[in-house]
């Protein structure tokens, strides 16, 4: 066994290019944290998981051997890992929940219901109102899309229109609920939507 | 409406026609790296887009909850989830977000059905105290705020009657998260060392041959009681990130540089067993390790073994199993280690 030394002074020597890199990925961290966690929310359907997720993605470029070059090239890379976290975190889901079915229903349910927002009674009586207010086409490319989860492509299919028009269609539901919410009347909201 | 306002609200308008549009191309799961590089450029275009973006995203998720309510279909599954759905949500996620702070609490309660109090003399105002873990991992507080979490088999003394907190770690594992108070040392012996700590979070391992000291934040001083050669340091300091291995018997130590995080994994209190089959323990911790641990004696997976697995040390794990069972580790060239009946 090696006798006691000083603490090794070379380790040091890396201070300088670590706080560079520290630094960097703190202000990677400031600049693109809200637009990473909306990235991986989009995938994960989970703002906690979203959260999670990016702070992990951090921890691994600060485990990194070495800066990966310039700051857009950071950002990429960035994304990049937490992309693929996020999917090993949906794989993890997958194997979860059969695990699940095996011990018990509740924590079965649970988990499928954890991806879902939790609303104020008054909230959902909102969404439902303002959904309900959407007219027949709107209201139909809504309950296709986003409720019975159809593709656009079949969503398309089964209204007989061009994607395209159940995109816009979509997209003009969507503003019409976010306006709503905001407070704005329903005619109000109509007019904008249209105008 | 003056013109201003007009364009204002155009802007605003045109705005949220590209933040929803965008939204539909980001959650579809066929989204292409091209365009994801559109949406970065798109958010990087103009602050307030991404927080059109954040609402569309809110109201997406939010709109799932109507999902579950029924809206689509009257079906008996969707009736019966809807019944659910107002309740349910949110226990759960209120579960989700309590779920480190209970898992710590359980472990506590669980300690102090295990903290037993030995009164030392009538007279003394804090009786000692001595907590022992004995199959799986446990935490504690202790009287002082600090925290511990003792690795099996492990015991503790604790004496903070006087001006300094002394513990005696007599057998095992543990690991310390100090509570900072300059007045009152924080003092672990460990059979000829002593290690002291102000505030700071460090773990004690005692082994045959000595003792071994990982440091995970802060600093500690670590003493020996008595040196053999002249010319030694009679103490050393470890830093955050270091590891001091303290050999009884030349009473010499080595400070290396360690990945914490790994050094310490025990404290997950991954890998505890009940009476289970070597077999199956094995099996478990083959999974972690890069060199196999293989069994030529079938009886061998047979017999019981209770205990936690370190992954950190699969080596040391195979000396204690050497020493508890009929059993002998070879090493094969490959660096597997492969055990054999002892007859």
């Amino acid at each position: 066994m090696k006798q006691f030394e000083p603490l090794n002074t070379e380790a040091k020597a890396d201070d300088a290019g670590e706080q560079t890199r520290a630094s960097a990925l703190s202000s990677l961290f400031r600049e693109h944290n809200r637009t990473l966690v909306r990235f991986i929310n989009a995938r994960l359907r989970n703002e906690q998981e979203a959260n999670e997720i990016a702070q992990e993605a951090y921890v691994k470029m600060l485990q990194l051997d070495r800066c990966p070059g310039t700051a857009s090239f950071l950002r990429h890379y960035l994304f990049r890992v937490a992309e693929n976290l996020a999917v090993d975190r949906i794989r993890q889901r997958y194997s979860r929940s059969r695990l699940d079915q095996l011990t018990s229903m509740d924590d079965l349910f649970q988990e499928a219901l954890a991806e879902r927002t939790v609303l104020a009674d008054q909230e959902l009586a909102q969404l439902k109102a303002a959904v309900a207010e959407l007219p027949d086409k709107y209201g139909e490319a809504f309950r296709l899309i986003k409720l019975e989860d159809h593709s656009f492509l079949q969503a398309a299919g089964l209204m007989q229109l061009s994607e395209r028009m159940v995109r816009k269609y979509i997209t003009r539901a969507l503003i019409y609920i976010r306006l709503r919410r905001e407070g704005h009347s329903a005619k109000d909201a109509w007019d904008k939507v249209h105008s | 409406m003056n013109t201003d306002e007009k364009t204002s609200n155009d802007a605003r308008l045109s705005r949220l026609e590209q933040a929803s549009e965008w939204l539909l191309r980001m959650e579809d799961p066929s989204r292409s790296e091209e365009d994801v590089n559109g949406w970065l450029r798109w958010c990087d275009e103009d602050s307030e887009n991404l927080v059109a973006f954040e609402a569309f995203q809110t109201d997406w998720r939010d709109l799932d909850a109507l999902k579950v309510s029924g809206h689509a279909d009257g079906s008996a599954l969707t009736a019966l989830l809807a019944q659910d759905a107002d309740l349910r949500p949110r226990t759960s996620m209120r579960r989700r977000r309590l779920a480190v702070p209970l898992a710590w609490a359980a472990c506590l309660a669980l300690v102090a059905l295990a903290v037993i109090l030995l009164p030392k003399e009538r007279d003394s105002s804090t009786p000692r105290q001595q907590v022992a873990a004995t199959q799986t991992n446990r935490a504690a507080t202790l009287p002082d705020g600090s925290r511990v979490m003792l690795s099996a088999e492990t015991s503790i003394n604790v004496d903070f009657n006087g001006s300094k907190r002394n513990l005696e770690l007599s057998a095992g594992e543990a690991y310390f998260k100090v509570k900072h108070d300059r007045q009152h040392p924080f003092i672990v012996h460990a059979g000829n060392i002593s290690v002291t700590a102000v505030g700071t979070a460090f773990d004690v391992r005692r082994e045959p041959d000595g003792v071994t000291v990982t440091v995970e934040e802060g600093t500690v001083e670590i003493a020996g009681d008595v040196f053999a050669k002249k010319g030694l340091p009679t103490t050393w300091r470890a830093e955050a990130g270091y590891q001091l291995t303290y050999s009884s018997q030349g009473r010499t130590a080595m400070i290396t540089n360690v990945d914490t995080s790994s050094a310490l994994k025990w404290r997950g209190g991954e890998l505890a067993y009940v009476w289970e089959p070597l077999g199956a323990v094995i099996e478990d911790l083959n999974r972690y390790s890069e060199h196999k641990v293989i069994i030529k004696d079938p009886a061998i997976a047979e017999l019981r073994f209770t205990g936690t697995v370190f992954t950190a040390s699969l080596a040391d794990w195979v000396k204690a199993v050497e020493q508890v069972y009929p059993v002998r580790a070879d090493n094969s060239a490959n660096g597997d280690i492969v055990l054999v009946e002892r007859r």
